[in-house]
Order: structure tokens, then sequence, then C-alpha cells
């Protein structure tokens, strides 16, 4: 789920929720993460620079 | 916790407090401990409230912050993004250590103006370098 997205020219920065689980029955545990992102001159990403620490 | 209209006092919540006041008409945030998945909810509120109360540029001062995780720099983001919306800006001022490292590495100098002072922040002077 994204959360915040910040664009400014060919950069965004985007925060997001995501889950990770669960297997064998357990549940699914949600983390949160953010990117900076920069697109080129055709707006593909051309660098994503996560953290989910 | 709401800090609607506080400024001068602290607020305790968890693991960080937070001491919010005005210098030149910038309202500051001066977190102290670690902003993480259990504060972050918090620190978003206090400066989604300081923009939609008007406050065009805030100042988050992390030099007192030893722990930031991903919820942490969320709530930063999402200050930023909200302040932009009302024409504003939010200023972070980092020393060097961990918390400007992740800064760096995560690309955030880019989104954000960081200062490796306070007096730097309100003077909108010397910002750290993105190296």
């Amino acid at each position: 789920m994204i959360d915040d997205v910040i664009a400014e020219g060919a950069r965004a920065c985007v925060v997001y929720r995501f889950a990770l689980g669960g297997g064998d029955g357990k549940p699914w545990r949600e983390r949160a993460g953010c990117a900076t992102v920069r697109f080129d001159e055709r707006g593909q990403i051309e660098e994503w620079r996560e953290y989910e620490g | 916790m709401n800090l609607n209209g506080i400024t001068g006092q602290q607020q305790h919540h968890e693991d960080l407090s937070i001491h919010v006041h005005v210098i030149d008409d910038i309202e500051v945030f001066e977190l102290t401990g670690s902003l993480d998945i259990a504060t972050s909810p918090t620190v978003r509120a206090a400066l989604t409230s300081a923009s939609e109360r008007g406050g065009h540029q805030l100042i988050v001062d992390l030099t007192q912050v030893d722990f930031l995780d991903s919820t942490g720099l969320g709530a930063l983001i999402g200050g930023q993004r909200r302040a932009r919306e009302f024409g504003g800006e939010v200023r972070l001022v980092a020393k060097e250590g961990q918390i400007l490292r992740l800064l760096r590495i995560t690309g955030l100098l880019k989104v954000f103006s960081v200062y490796p002072t306070l007096e730097d922040a309100v003077k909108n002077g010397q910002r750290v370098g993105d190296l």
C-alpha cells in the first residue's frame, strides 16, 4: 500500500507498506519501506533505491 | 496525542520526546530518542497539524535522534508532502553520523534540505552536501 508520494521532475519519493509472511499458518507481518526513484527521459524507472529497515 | 497549538512545550511518547518551539516564525521540532514504528505516528501528526495551522516553514532537528527506521523516514516524508501542499517545506537538521548516513544512502538529501546545525536551518544557510 502506498502511503505517500512526493514527485519532483524526474524524481519521486515513495513511502509504502507491505506484508511478509505467513507460511505454515503464521500471520502476515506488516513492514514499512521508502524508496527514492529516478525516471529516464522515456518515463521508465532508471533507479530505485529503497530502505526497509 | 495532540500537538495542536503547542509551542515551547515538551511531549513524550514511548522513547521519543518532542520539544516544539518557534524561532523567527519557523516552528522547530526538536526530537530526542527513537523515531520508529511506535513514535513515528506522533511525529507525522505533529508535522501535519503544523502545516494545516499555516506553519509554512518547519524544522525537524534530528541531532538528538539515536534511531531512525523506515517508518520514521515515512513520517518525515509524509510531513514534507503535507507541508508542500500548503506551500511550505520541512527542513532537517542532522549532524554527521548514522542518521545523516541513512538520509544519504536513501537519496533523501534530494527530498529534504538538510543542515548541519539548527542555526543554519533557521537562516537557510549552509546545507549538508549530497556526497
